[in-house]
């Protein structure tokens, strides 16, 4: 409770109802009676609580008077201020504003924590994401030039691949790799081009980064669904993104039913994604 | 919708409701891990089958230790927005919408990354930009507040640099203990948390600790090993008096405890000496103290690894150090200090580069009997934007207003009037990243191969480079089908030593280099090695000992090897793969070795030219490159050294 009193939303809602009150108890007559500022503990307690924060003491009988002078009369000029319109045209209040809308949709969305059931639902509607990826283990003879290699080829098929093939680093034997990692050793096409060959056989030349490749397929191993548990966190920060993405979607399309957006003709061409609802 | 929480940092005051503090006190065993984790991976004798029992590390892990995001105080006064969420996503291969606006994408993954946003202010920008009443009752606060939110970001974030650099920060300012700090620190370890996948992709826990007093940088990050539960027992030091220090041996004392509190083994990495004007590696003092046995033990305890290369710099040789070293000119930072309060003086440079401080290093050993430059090497980004995108056809820059414009190649970086130093954006390098080689892709077995320096920085390569060094490495090695089997069964890799040097026998290393897959050609494999002679002066020499086209390219007088050559055509922003070899390989003995000198040999692997993010900027965006931009480069490898004791 007292953290909400801490909170400048809470300040500036109850303010802001107050503001609105005095307002409509102002315009009930034509007279101009005084409008109400109320300054109550919670407020003091606030202010209290700030100082100390900053300066590791609690203030002074004499400070905290201090401390209650400057908020009324920040208040008072604010609504003022506000009265005489100078917040409209600001930059940076309009976008104070906006950002603290913001701030407050996201904030709500990332407070919201699924049920069990709701994350096992995302796991079971996108079990693609919670793969394990595709895995190859494969052996490889190497050659610097496309024609050894096909000579190479032959030699295979007759001899083995035992003394075959030029000089590497790169190993000879690969076991259980997915298409990514085989991809950052010896280039995405020839990752692409492995994962598509069948098994069993020498097949090639393969190119790649480095030459050219004979290429015999031992093992495939399918995608698997990896465990609930061993994935949950991962669900649970999906949910929570993709619950973010949704409120401030929502949010936003209230907005757009809310008011109405009247663009100039010469305007429309730039209003983007928002161009169907700029009548 | 409840409307009870309003600014940033309440959201990550939710952490705090799940902090795990149930965990028990854990005492690790640091000597004899090690230990165990060294013989796994480096297995005395061969098994008959040349498959079985491999398991030493077989391919590097890339990834980047140094990492900013919207966290940082600077970063999200440049404009940073993305988190330390979005910075994991993106290096673990996902298609993000940059702080600027603009989809961006790494070429591949990589395979682990360290978020680590500057310690003092953790939490300081979301505060500042949620209006936070204390801090905006301050006439900084106050200034940096309307600064960013009218447009003048930059300005604000050079001035918050300068005035932490100067110890004058606002009252209000997140220090550790309060709670708006704890919430920051608790969403970087749930961040961390939520994208570690073991196996796939490492998501560290870390954060940098930025002593820059007097703008002269002397900037660490930290690594824990262990997971969320034990590093949240701990908040991150910080360098503000009177709770932090600027003082690196403070640091080291706030680690050691940190590993007695939490059970986590914690290392640091140092970076930029190019930018600590002389201090980043004293010979005498520092801080007042005498340099001596202990300092030198404990660096080394706590500071096994040393970032070599980033976007502010490469620091591993200087022209001025190492005059004979054709590639010492390397993307050079070496106007000033960090802030450009006070320009560079030449005296400055020994104590600033690695090289030199390997050198110094022996100097020290011979007279402590430790030697505190014993660090391996790695690469780091250090980008203020949470993109690691270090290619140099894919650079998004340093910070956020770095990130591609027409503007970019143009604008200057810093600009001191009062000392004359300025540095132009053009000069951030597209660098580097740290190849590590981990038995597996976990924060356990990267750390572990970490703390025994078996790593390599690149400039932002994806080369792959082995180096052993022993006493029996024969030319016939190079010819085996396993190298790697070799190399771990005869000598020692990267990171290791070399001792009792056996009568009549020199040093002989295995070294070997495999292009990146998608990058340029190699030109050459060198080695560097450093000495110190029995008078007690320090020297270094460079060899070439492998290199690309080498049926037609033969060293000419006194040994110099003739240039690779160039295809680079900067108007297109193009080279073509038809010069150097795509891979090296080879055996080397010292052909000078003395077995009564301390030595150190590290390999330096050089690509062929290619285009610098400059070129591709001019191609891409039009820019005009101002008069004395750097078009083009040779990207290049370093990797730990091997040390020889006698």
């Amino acid at each position: 409770m007292r953290r909400w009193f801490s909170e400048p939303l809470v300040h500036f809602l109850i303010l802001g109802g107050l503001l609105f009150g005095a307002h409509g108890w102002i315009n009930r007559g034509n007279d101009d009676p005084p409008r109400v500022l109320r300054v109550t503990a919670a407020e003091v307690n606030w202010l209290a609580e700030t100082w100390t924060k900053q300066w590791q003491r609690q203030p002074s009988e004499e400070e905290l008077r201090g401390l209650v002078a400057d908020y009324v009369k920040e208040e008072l000029l604010a609504r003022e201020a506000k009265e005489v319109g100078l917040d409209e045209n600001d930059t940076i209040v309009r976008r104070r504003l906006a950002q603290k809308m913001e701030f407050l949709v996201q904030d709500t969305a990332r407070l919201a924590e699924p049920g069990e059931d709701e994350l096992r639902r995302l796991y079971d509607t996108e079990p693609a994401r919670y793969r394990t990826p595709a895995c190859i283990s494969f052996t490889q003879i190497f050659f610097k030039t496309e024609t050894a290699a096909r000579t190479g080829l032959a030699q295979v098929a007759l001899h083995g691949p035992a003394q075959v093939g030029d000089h590497t680093l790169l190993d000879r034997e690969y076991a259980t790799l997915d298409e990514q990692t085989l991809a950052t050793l010896f280039g995405e096409q020839f990752a692409r081009q492995v994962f598509a060959l069948e098994p069993d056989r020498w097949l090639g030349p393969v190119p790649s980064a480095y030459g050219f490749h004979l290429v015999r397929v031992n093992g495939r191993e399918n995608p698997l669904l990896r465990h609930f548990g061993e994935v949950r966190t991962q669900v649970l920060e999906d949910w929570h993104r993709a619950q973010q993405a949704r409120v401030n979607e929502q949010f936003f399309d209230g907005l757009l039913k809310k008011y109405e957006v009247v663009v100039d003709e010469t305007v429309r061409p730039l209003m983007g994604p928002f161009a169907k609802v700029g009548q | 919708m409840s409307p009870f929480r309003i600014s940033a940092i309440m959201v990550l005051l939710v952490g705090l409701s799940t902090a795990p503090w149930a965990l028990a006190h854990e005492q690790s065993d640091i000597g004899s891990a090690d230990k165990a984790a060294l013989e796994k991976v480096h297995p005395s004798k061969p098994a008959y089958s040349p498959y079985a029992g491999r398991n030493f590390p077989t391919r590097p892990l890339f990834g980047d230790q140094h990492l900013h995001t919207s966290f940082s105080m600077d970063a999200g006064a440049f404009g940073a927005r993305l988190t330390p969420r979005d910075a994991y996503r993106f290096a673990r291969g996902e298609e993000l919408v940059s702080n600027t606006g603009q989809s961006v994408k790494l070429s591949r993954p990589l395979d682990w990354l360290v978020v680590s946003d500057h310690s003092d202010g953790f939490g300081f920008f979301p505060q500042l930009m949620s209006g936070d009443p204390e801090l905006l009752a301050t006439p900084q606060g106050r200034k940096w507040h309307d600064q960013i939110k009218s447009g003048h970001g930059a300005e604000a974030a050079m001035d918050i640099i300068i005035s932490f650099g100067k110890g004058q920060l606002p009252k209000g300012f997140p220090l550790p203990g309060t709670r708006a700090y704890r919430s920051a620190w608790q969403e970087v370890i749930k961040a961390a948390e939520a994208y570690n996948d073991p196996g796939r992709f490492t998501a560290f826990i870390g954060y940098e600790w930025t002593s820059n007093t007097g703008g002269n940088n002397l900037h660490r990050n930290i690594i824990f090993r262990e997971n969320g539960a034990k590093a949240g027992l701990v908040e991150p030091f910080t360098t503000l008096k009177p709770l932090g220090s600027d003082n690196p041996v403070d640091l080291w004392k706030w680690m050691a405890a940190t590993e007695d509190k939490t059970g986590s083994e914690v290392l640091a990495i140092a970076h930029n000496g190019n930018v600590s004007n002389g201090r980043m590696f004293p010979m005498v003092e520092a801080f007042g103290k005498k340099i001596d046995r202990e300092y030198a033990e404990t660096r080394m305890k706590w500071e096994r690894l040393y970032e070599v290369t980033q976007t502010k710099g490469t620091g591993e040789a200087h022209p001025v150090l190492s005059p004979t070293d054709e590639f010492a000119n390397f993307e050079i930072w070496d106007k000033g200090n960090l802030d450009g309060t006070e320009a560079k003086k030449p005296e400055m440079l020994e104590f600033e580069y690695a090289r030199s401080a390997y050198k110094n290093g022996l100097k020290l050993e011979a007279q402590l009997d430790v030697n505190p430059y014993k660090f391996g090497l790695v690469g780091g980004s250090d980008a203020h934007n949470g993109l690691t995108a270090m290619e140099e056809d894919n650079f998004f820059g340093k910070t956020a207003p770095q990130e591609p414009s027409p503007e970019r190649m143009t604008r200057a970086f810093f600009n001191n009037s009062k000392t004359g130093v300025k540095v132009m954006d053009w000069e951030v390098s597209a660098s580097g990243y740290a190849a590590v080689w981990a038995t597996e892709n976990t924060r356990e077995a990267l750390f572990d191969a970490m703390k025994r320096r078996e790593t390599y920085a690149t400039t932002g390569s994806r080369m792959i480079v082995r180096f052993f060094g022993g006493w029996d490495f024969e030319s016939p090695d190079m010819h085996n089908r396993l190298p790697a089997a070799i190399g771990y069964t005869k000598g020692v890799p990267m990171g290791g030593d070399l001792t009792d040097a056996p009568k009549g026998k020199v040093p002989t290393f295995l070294v070997a280099a495999l292009k990146d897959p998608i990058g340029a050609n190699l030109d050459r494999i060198q080695i560097i090695k450093g000495w110190l002679d029995a008078k007690g002066d320090v020297h270094e020499k460079i060899y070439d000992v492998v290199w690309g086209d080498a049926d037609k390219r033969k060293p000419g007088k006194e040994g110099k090897l003739p240039s690779v050559g160039n295809t680079v055509d900067v108007a297109n922003a193009t080279w073509t793969n038809t010069i150097g070899d795509p891979e090296l390989i080879t055996v080397w003995k010292d052909p000078d070795f003395d077995a009564g000198q301390r030595a150190f040999y590290y390999a330096r692997v050089i690509e062929i030219p290619t285009p610098r993010w400059t070129a591709y900027d001019a191609k891409r965006l039009g820019s005009k490159p101002l008069p004395g931009t750097t078009m083009m480069l040779q990207e290049r490898a370093y990797t730990s050294p091997i040390w020889y004791t006698p």
